[in-house]
This record gives structure tokens, sequence and C-alpha cells, in this order.
């Protein structure tokens, strides 16, 4: 696995989310030990005081907690909280991009607003056609 | 725990100042990239800190103690550059045999396994090496001295790209499994940046710039669009860098801040080494002003 | 946490020593070479004579060893004056070592190579007689052995070995003076030559080397002599700059 050193995101940014991939994966279960801040600094081939920074940040979000001198290892409700995260992260961004891009076009806000409702009852109805 | 400690350290050479005021701070087992253009004062600052060269005045102090001939200094630190001689009548074998007996953490096993990896001819004589293998040889000695203070100055100059990043990855495995502090100077900061924790910005003999790499990489940031809306949201600012990108459009470079977001003009990040870059140059608008 | 390895000034100059002997060990090995064209420049003789008693004619010759003696003292001058070239003196510091340990170092070493070269210096008069004896025209080869005057050959030895000394710290101060300032290429010769000619600088060679009471006098004084160039060598190199 690489990084992408070009990337805008910051390299401690990346190690976190690849963390959080391998939880996603299940290829770290709960209460299971996660790689240390060195073996990710000589998988990642980067200094490990910036792959610390990128476990600090999943124990700030509970995604991981630390057990002294063994260890980081991921908390049981780690999986939800990433999902949860992402969840409201993607759809913020795209529901940003929307508002952005319908006022370039003069959208209004009502008129957006029925835009969304009428996709959700189309989704609804082909739903409910799949189910018949 | 402090391994050096420079005080509005100066040195002159010939009346011109090489260093003129340095003061700063490292911490123990961190890899810190010396970084500055040319005439900087970097390999002025790494001599006085190896204890080759005196300080015209200031302090300085390495693990405590003036580095100037001090035994402790010597021991426990080396500086690896392209100048680092050995006796002619020496092979490259001898001497790695004479190493273990000044430097007491020698790691011959690490020495010996590089010396095979880099092909290099242990019948040799050190100062007939090619530029690329002399740097390869100084590079795995210091690596293999495993002193506390290890300083390596251009020590990339002359290998080719594979040495290169052969050598960078050496030192990330060696300073995983032997925690060290490690100084390295270079011009090339975007091949290192992967492998430090800490960025010592020098211009014109002093401390430019003292941060994390990440604190670096976020220190400013780059707005790109209309030039009367550029130049507005600008105005006021302490702009690092600026340029016209055609007739209706300028880049221009300011310490990162939030709330800077307008239609009509994209943000983009700046890398580490374009803040180095734009933090020592003469111009704001660098080579092209000359030509204006 | 730091491991600092701490290192006394003995340890250093030690291992310091054990490397210059090992560096210089090809430089030594050329005094051999030096010895034995200055025995080659002696074997024709510094004079003779001969006279004829009936049909037996004697011819008298005069060997010395003069000639090894000249190149042995100019070979010590260069040794002493080599250790402190750039590459020598840099060398040190791409190993563990401060300016005081180089110095002591090299002073040590100087020692070890001016004992080794006055000992074989006086063995090349013994050499030299078996030369004669086997490929020269020779009967008779007469001189004083160091069986004939055990305390008088030693005190020779020693002579030998305080003289080399003391040209090889005069060497090796020439070499320090010269990496301090490059100037001193050409102060030196015409220092030396200005205090030769003056009337105060030949009473002061004149006292030193002539009008000896006895060889142990001339052996201290020129370990004396040896010492002084030794401790100003110290004090000049103590403030030397490395890879400037």
């Amino acid at each position: 696995m690489n990084l992408n050193a070009d990337s805008t995101k910051p390299i401690y940014i990346q190690i976190a989310e690849w963390i959080e991939n391998e939880i996603i994966a299940e290829r770290f279960l709960s209460d299971e030990k996660v790689n240390s801040q060195y073996q990710l600094a000589d998988l990642f081939n980067i200094n490990p005081a910036t792959a610390a920074k990128g476990l600090t940040i999943l124990v700030e979000e509970q995604i991981l907690y630390k057990k002294r001198g063994l260890g980081m290892f991921v908390a049981p409700e780690g999986k939800s909280i990433i999902l949860e995260k992402r969840r409201n992260e993607t759809l913020t961004r795209m529901a940003m991009e929307l508002v952005l891009e319908a006022r370039r076009l003069s959208v209004t806000e009502d008129e957006l607003i029925n835009l969304i409702k009428q996709e959700n009852k189309k989704c609804e109805e082909e739903q409910n056609n799949g189910g018949n | 725990m402090v391994v050096i400690d420079c005080q509005n350290l100066q040195k002159k050479y010939k009346g011109m100042a090489a260093l003129n005021g340095i003061t700063f701070q490292l911490e123990d087992h961190k890899i810190t990239g010396l970084i500055g253009r040319n005439g900087a004062g970097k390999t002025t600052l790494l001599k006085i800190l190896a204890g080759f060269i005196r300080e015209n005045s200031g302090e300085v102090r390495v693990f405590s103690n003036k580095p100037f001939n001090n035994l402790r200094v010597s021991a426990n630190s080396i500086l690896v550059d392209d100048q680092m001689s050995f006796p002619d009548s020496l092979t490259l074998a001898d001497i790695l045999e004479a190493a273990p007996s000044f430097y007491k953490r020698w790691d011959a096993g690490l020495a010996a396994s590089l010396f095979d990896y880099f092909r290099l001819n242990p019948k040799q004589l050190h100062f007939k090496l090619s530029k690329g293998a002399k740097a390869t040889f100084n590079m795995i000695f210091g690596l293999a001295t495993r002193c506390e203070l290890t300083m390596f100055d251009e020590p990339t100059n002359g290998m080719d790209e594979a040495v290169r990043s052969d050598f960078y990855r050496a030192l990330l495995k060696e300073y995983i499994a032997y925690p060290r502090s490690i100084l390295i100077s270079s011009h090339h900061l975007a091949e290192m940046e992967h492998l430090l924790e800490d960025i010592l910005l020098i211009h014109k003999g002093k401390v430019v710039l003292h941060q994390s790499l990440e604190e670096v990489k976020e220190y400013a940031v780059a707005l790109q669009g209309q030039t009367d809306i550029v130049e507005k949201l600008t105005a006021e600012k302490d702009v690092l860098h600026i340029k016209q990108l055609d007739s209706h459009r300028k880049y221009a470079v300011i310490k990162k801040e939030d709330s800077l977001g307008v239609e009509g003009v994209t943000i983009q990040t700046v890398s580490a080494t374009d803040v180095c870059m734009f933090m020592t140059s003469e111009r704001k608008g660098g080579i092209d002003d000359v030509f204006k | 946490m730091m491991f600092l390895s701490n290192s006394t000034l003995g340890e250093v100059v030690k291992s310091q020593v054990e490397f210059k002997l090992n560096t210089y060990m090809g430089a030594v090995a050329s005094l051999i070479l030096v010895q034995i064209i200055g025995l080659l420049f002696s074997m024709n003789g510094t004079g003779s004579s001969g006279t004829s008693i009936n049909n037996i004619s004697i011819h008298v010759s005069i060997v010395s060893l003069d000639i090894v003696y000249i190149f042995v003292a100019l070979w010590a001058f260069v040794i002493g004056n080599m250790i402190t070239i750039k590459t020598n003196w840099h060398s040190d510091f791409s190993f563990v070592g401060t300016r005081l340990s180089s110095s002591l170092a090299n002073i040590i070493v100087l020692c070890m190579i001016s004992v080794f070269a006055g000992v074989t210096t006086f063995l090349s008069n013994y050499v030299l007689r078996v030369i004669l004896l086997l490929f020269g025209k020779v009967d008779y080869v007469k001189s004083s052995s160091i069986f004939d005057d055990p305390l008088n050959s030693i005190l020779n030895i020693g002579v030998m070995i305080a003289f080399i000394l003391m040209i090889s710290a005069i060497g090796y101060f020439r070499g320090i003076l010269v990496q301090n300032n490059k100037i001193f290429t050409f102060l030196l010769p015409v220092l030396l030559i200005t205090i030769l000619v003056t009337k105060s600088g030949q009473k002061l060679f004149q006292y030193v080397f002539i009008g000896n009471e006895s060889i142990l006098i001339l052996i201290v004084k020129l370990v004396c002599i040896s010492i002084v160039f030794f401790a100003l060598s110290i004090l000049c190199s103590n403030r030397l700059e490395v890879r400037s």
C-alpha cells in the first residue's frame, strides 16, 4: 500500500484512513491490536512521529483505545463510529457541492428541496416496484 | 531532553558572516531536516556542532558540552559529508575494522551487510572511490557508528536515484530500530520529507522556521483566481509569493488562515518545499521579477 | 533516553596510537629502503690510504655510516611532517578524538618510530660489516662491537634515537605551522638560514651539539629540544579547524 505524498491530505490523515479501512474490512477486529507507530512507519516509509499522529486521531475519535505498554486496540464500537462518521462526512460534502452548483445555476432553495423530494420519491417507487 | 542548544551563534569567514545569530534547540530522538539555500550556513552550523570549527560568538552546547575539543561530543556524534577523510594508505576494510575501537556502539553487522548490498570493494582505497561510492561508504560509516547525534551534510550528493532511495530507507529502518537524533541537510526537501519530523529552515545565517513538517505543510495557502479578487484578498496580508498566471488570473501565496472561501478563487495547498523556497527568496515573484 | 558513551582521554589516545601505527606501517617500512640506499652509498668509503710492505700491500678504507645517518634524519623529518598533512589530521576527526588526543597520539607514534629507526640504524653498522666481508675485497673489518663496550653502545643507540626524535619533532612542528598558515612553508627555511648565519645562532648550535661532557648530556639535551617542539606543536594545533 502506498501513500499519496502529493495529495492535499496530510500523511497522518491518510494513515488514519488506512487503519479505518482495515477496520471496516474487518482485518482488524474489535479488541484486536493494530500496528504500532513503528510498524506503520516501516510499512509506509514515513517518520514514526507522523504515524503516531495518525493513531492519536483515532484514539481521540474513540475508534482505538490505548493499553499502557501494550499498544493500540480497536474499540468495540470502533467500526460503527467509522461508518457513522463516513456517512456524515460524505453526505455533508455532497450536499455542499449540490448547494454550490444550485447557486451557480440560480436554483432557489425551495426548488432544490423539491428536487431532492422528487428524487427520493422516485427511489421509493422503484424500490416498491422492485418489491412487487 | 535537549541534544543541541544554540543561542545567538555567530561565525565569520574572512569578514563575511556565515552564521548571523542562530538560536534553536533540538530535542532528542527526532529526525530534523536542515533546509536552506546554498550559502545559508548549513555546513558551517554542522561543523560547529561536530566540534570541527569554533564559533566566533554566542553559545553552543551539544549534550550540554561545548563541542570544540570535547571528547564526549566527539565520541557521541558524527558528521558525514563529502569532505570526510580517511588515511590514504587504508582500504575500506581497514577503516571498518578500526572503527569499533573508537565508536563503542559500532554495528559491525550492519556495516558489513550494507557494504555487501551496495557492492563496495573492501580492498579499495577511500580516496580512490568515485563520488557516488564515496558518498555511499560515508553514509554506511555514519549509520554504523550509531552515534546519539548523527549528522549528514548533503549525504546524497553524487548518489544515483536508486542509492538515494535505498539510503533514505536504510536511515529510517536504523532510526526505528535504534532511535537517535538525526540532523540531515539537503537541497532536496521533497525527496526526504517523508522521513522528517521537524524542519529547521535557515537563511542568511539565521533561523527562519523551526517547526514540525506537518506544520510547515500547513503553513501557507495559495490563492488562484481573477487578478482583482486575489489582490483584494491579499491586500494587507503578508504575501510570500506572487505570480501573474495570464492576463486575468493571479497566483498568490499567503500565510494560512481560515475563512478565505470566495467565489472565483481556488485555494490550494502549498508543499513544504515551496514554503521553504518562498520564505527564503529575495523577491516575491522569484526569478520572473528579474526579467520584468 | 540518550545513551552517551564516555571515553577517557587515555582510551582514545590508545586507540588512536594503534590506528596510526597501522596507517603509517608503509612509511615505517620505507625506512628500511632508506637505510639500504644509505648503505650502498657508504660502501665506497669516505677515506682510504694504502701502503706496501715488501710484496704485501695493505689498503685501509675508512667506511662510515654518515650517509645513512643523513638519510635517516631526512626520513625522520619527512615522517614528522607527513603525520600533519590534511588527510591524516582530518581522518582523526572521522573517528573519535580531540586536537589534544590527536597530538598526544602523534607524539607517541613518533617516539615509537624513532626508537625503531634508532635501533635499526645502529644495527645497520653490522649489516655493513657483513656486506663488506661477503662482497668486498676485504679481509679484516675493525670496529667496536656491542660486546666490546656494551654501555657505550647503548648510549650510542640512545643518541641515535634522541637525534631522530628531535628531527621528527622539528618536522612535526613545521607541519603543524604550515597547517595553521601556508606562509610558514617559505618563512621557516628563511628563519633557519638566518639563525645559522648569525653569531648567537651558531653559539646555540655549538652549545647543543658540540662540547658535551658526556653522551648522556647530549641525549638529555636532544630530548629536551624534542619536548619543546612537541609542546609548541600541541599549543599550535589546539585551535586548528577541521574540514574547513
